[in-house]
């Protein structure tokens, strides 16, 4: 939204390849077009069940279990199978999520967030 | 022309490892690439620059990187006053309420959905589309209202990719708008100035989509160097019919931001005959506010207003 220095931290988007002339005409009444933002989602969260993980803590994911990169044994979370669903999805489209790390929110709860 | 590098800011000379804007368009001049602080990293992520693969469909839906060739042949009318933008909920108001015969509208307020925030980032629901029944409230009753397409990158560049889909510009043309201002697509300082060319282009584009739609338009001028700058004079002096032309303002919080505008700003007085609306701040400048061509858009007064209405009201209730 500017000719600035920094972006807003939540206004980011992957920029969706530009549609074809006419095509997801929604006058034609069939479904609006899908963006790739609300498909894969720049970053996605999942909760941690242990609270005590310091923030910027790198994750890994071992199947469903998210664990601690430093020791890959801890388990800090676990991802349900709807977020599984869309990281797979997305790596069908060729995009990943190759960074997980610990965020806090303004309420002190912490995430594992996966960053494209 | 000053020189881009007169400003005396810290630049990197790594920006010819970094990006090779000027390879693919000639249009774009080496020392354009001098703020560039990270490679272009082609992911399209914020911003499609140099390294993008399938970079030509981006280019070719911004109507190529020539602003040449962009027409905006249509009426764009002189604005020569302060705008107020109306605030949403000032529109039960009467329109006795505002004097001004001409208000402004924000293009969010006739969207059928706000952006919502998910996961600490913005999105915009997939079945968004444009709701003209804000301009039946009272408040616009009888005034001739410029809608304000400044927005945030989400909405913008959503809005811009779902446009055929959702017919965005007869919808926009069907609101009767006084004038329409351009998109503010962004230019952030230090990224890819092939991203920013294709970004002033898909804003042009913009206006030219609603003249042949013959609504009254006024483009958005954004420029972060002065390469731009004097693309833009050259734009706007072979475009005599175009009075009138917008910048937002809402975003520029720190210092640098602010000069780059009034360098802007500057520049337009200086060579070209247009005036100038800021949407959001005005600039701290003497001989800006003094030159009688530069005006304002915003929703200031009628908060302020508001705050001493509220004040009032509790003051009343307490005596009460």
């Amino acid at each position: 939204m500017g000719s600035s220095v920094n972006r807003k931290t939540a206004d980011r988007l992957r920029i969706n390849r530009p549609m074809e002339s006419g095509a997801g005409t929604g006058s034609a009444g069939g479904p609006p077009p899908q963006d790739i933002n609300n498909t894969c989602p720049l970053t996605i969260h999942v909760k941690l069940v242990r609270q005590d993980v310091a923030a910027d803590t790198s994750l890994v994911l071992d199947g469903n279990s998210l664990r601690l990169a430093a020791d890959g044994s801890t388990e800090v979370a676990s991802v349900t199978s709807q977020v599984m669903k869309t990281l797979q999805t997305c790596l069908g489209m060729g995009i990943s999520y190759p960074k997980i790390r610990v965020v806090i929110d303004k309420q002190g709860v912490r995430y594992a967030e996966f960053s494209q | 022309m000053r020189s881009f590098l007169s400003n005396g800011d810290q630049t990197s000379l790594l920006g010819n490892l970094y990006c090779d804007a000027d390879f693919v368009s000639e249009l774009i001049a080496a020392d354009e690439k001098v703020m560039i602080r990270e490679r272009c990293g082609g992911s399209g992520i914020n911003i499609i620059d140099c390294h993008y693969v399938g970079l030509e469909d981006f280019i070719q839906d911004a109507g190529g990187l020539n602003m040449a060739h962009k027409s905006t042949g249509g009426i764009s009318p002189l604005i020569s006053q302060n705008v107020t933008v109306i605030p949403r909920d000032w529109f039960d108001r009467p329109a006795s309420s505002i004097e001004d015969d001409i208000v402004g509208i924000r293009l969010g307020d006739i969207l059928s959905k706000q952006p919502r925030r998910r996961w600490g980032t913005l999105t915009l629901s997939d079945d968004v589309h444009v709701d003209l029944s804000a301009l039946s409230s009272p408040v616009f009753q009888g005034k001739q209202v410029i809608l304000f397409c400044s927005d945030v990158d989400v909405v913008i560049e959503g809005l811009w990719w779902r446009r055929n889909a959702i017919g965005l510009f007869e919808a926009i043309a069907a609101g009767g708008f006084y004038a329409v201002s351009a998109m503010n697509f962004s230019l952030f300082i230090g990224e890819c100035p092939l991203g920013q060319l294709i970004n002033i282009n898909k804003s042009l584009a913009f206006c030219d989509a609603l003249s042949n739609l013959d609504v009254p338009v006024l483009p958005h001028v954004y420029a972060v160097n002065d390469h731009q700058r004097a693309k833009w004079v050259e734009y706007l002096n072979q475009r005599p019919t175009i009075k009138t032309i917008v910048i937002n303002t809402q975003l520029q919080r720190d210092r640098y931001s602010m000069r780059e505008v009034a360098l802007t700003v500057k520049e337009l007085l200086e060579h070209t005959h247009v005036n100038v609306l800021l949407n959001g701040r005005q600039l701290r400048s003497d001989t800006v506010n003094s030159s009688g061509r530069v005006f304002t858009a915003n929703q200031s007064g009628l908060k302020k207003r508001a705050i001493i209405e509220n004040a009032l009201k509790r003051e009343s209730a307490l005596s009460a």
